[in-house]
């Protein structure tokens, strides 16, 4: 309630306390040095520092302070080169610094193959020997190499084969890179002669 | 209306690289034909498709990031878990493989994708072409894919497609 009240009175005394403000106001700032504001009781007896004198003690070097500083000298001792040593040894940086390998066959080999399970390049392989001899590598005895389901083993030599490269001939220069064509599970690779006269 | 010699041609993914030379040029490369790019698929045809590395393959095929395997199949009925049996043996498992099921209207029974499920591998089944599109994005980005591609019987043909047309072929067109 009481503040209700203040605020009332506030709102209407408001003109009275702004009457005549700006003359007012301007007939302060137009003195050519405002009175300071008076100190606290508490502080009165501190006597401030010149400011005129601190400006000039700013700009000037001290010469006693620049005599200290000269007097000191930082000196360091290798400490860490003993331990590097120490440590070295126990933990060596690492020395091999090649490129790791590229996926030859565009996979990262397994270090561990599962039961039943194994790599692309394990099927080539036995594709390419029960093609050569199909009686000596038949499905069991792939299956028991390379710890597979026969059913698999025989499912897979049915459906799956072997391409056979035909390449042809030398009038006709194909771009190919031979390295990859050792990962790209042609079997046989058959060079056709070069033709006596281009045909169109 | 059916093309002799006709080649459905891919459209490759450019991989554009900003290097600073001292031209400080932008260089533009062809995926399919970057330095030691896995194995893609530039073109098909009814007979077969032919690789990024200049090899033609004739009839059905699996291919994998650096290797090709003949695959006899067919049509899209004989595709089922029997047919698609060394995917469910390999070590590391793929990713992904995908089938091109040849032409839009043919159909891989809902038992072959809930049997290889089963095993859990992943199919995606798709018409040749769109399994070409989808093998070469995937493998370009460095995944262990397979993709079982049965050649289509039939090719779609877009207005684009006619640029690639070579003029003396046109010779050969048979309506």
């Amino acid at each position: 309630m009481g503040g209700t009240a203040s605020k009332v009175f506030r709102r209407a005394s408001k003109p009275a306390r702004e009457f005549n403000l700006e003359s007012r106001v301007e007939r302060i700032l137009d003195r050519e040095k405002p009175t300071p504001a008076p100190r606290h009781p508490g502080t009165e007896h501190i006597n401030l520092p010149d400011s005129a004198k601190m400006k000039e003690d700013l700009f000037e070097a001290d010469t006693e302070l620049l005599k200290r500083l000269e007097e000191v000298y930082v000196t360091s001792h290798d400490t860490w080169a003993g331990q590097k040593d120490a440590v070295g040894k126990s933990r060596p940086l690492p020395v091999d610094k090649e490129t790791i390998a590229d996926k030859p066959y565009g996979y990262s080999e397994p270090r561990k193959i599962s039961y039943g399970k194994t790599t692309l390049k394990n099927v080539l392989t036995f594709m390419t020997d029960h093609n050569q001899s199909p009686d000596e590598w038949n499905s069991t005895k792939i299956s028991e190499k390379f710890k597979l389901d026969k059913e698999n083993v025989d499912h897979i030599l049915k459906y799956y084969n072997l391409f056979t490269l035909i390449l042809p001939g030398k009038h006709k220069v194909i771009k190919y890179d031979a390295e990859a064509t050792k990962t790209l599970g042609a079997q046989r690779v058959i060079q056709l002669p070069a033709p006596e006269s281009k045909q169109i | 209306m059916f093309l002799r010699n006709f080649n459905k041609i891919l459209p490759n993914k450019i991989f554009i690289r900003n290097i600073l030379t001292k031209d400080n040029k932008t260089t533009a490369v062809f995926l399919n034909d970057a330095v030691g790019a896995p194995l893609m698929i530039n073109s098909l045809n009814q007979k077969g498709f032919r690789l990024n590395n200049n090899f033609s393959v004739i009839g059905s095929m699996i291919i994998f990031p650096r290797t090709v395997l003949s695959w006899r199949v067919k049509e899209a009925e004989e595709v089922n878990a029997e047919s698609l049996s060394l995917f469910t043996i390999l070590e590391p498992k793929l990713d992904v493989i995908i089938i091109g099921k040849g032409d839009k209207e043919n159909v891989i029974s809902l038992k072959t994708i809930q049997q290889m499920r089963s095993k859990g591998n992943s199919l995606e089944i798709l018409p040749t072409e769109q399994a070409c599109y989808t093998y070469n994005f995937l493998v370009s980005e460095g995944r262990f894919v397979a993709a079982a591609l049965l050649p289509p019987k039939s090719l779609t043909i877009s207005i684009s497609d006619g640029q690639d047309i070579d003029l003396k072929l046109l010779n050969d067109v048979e309506l």
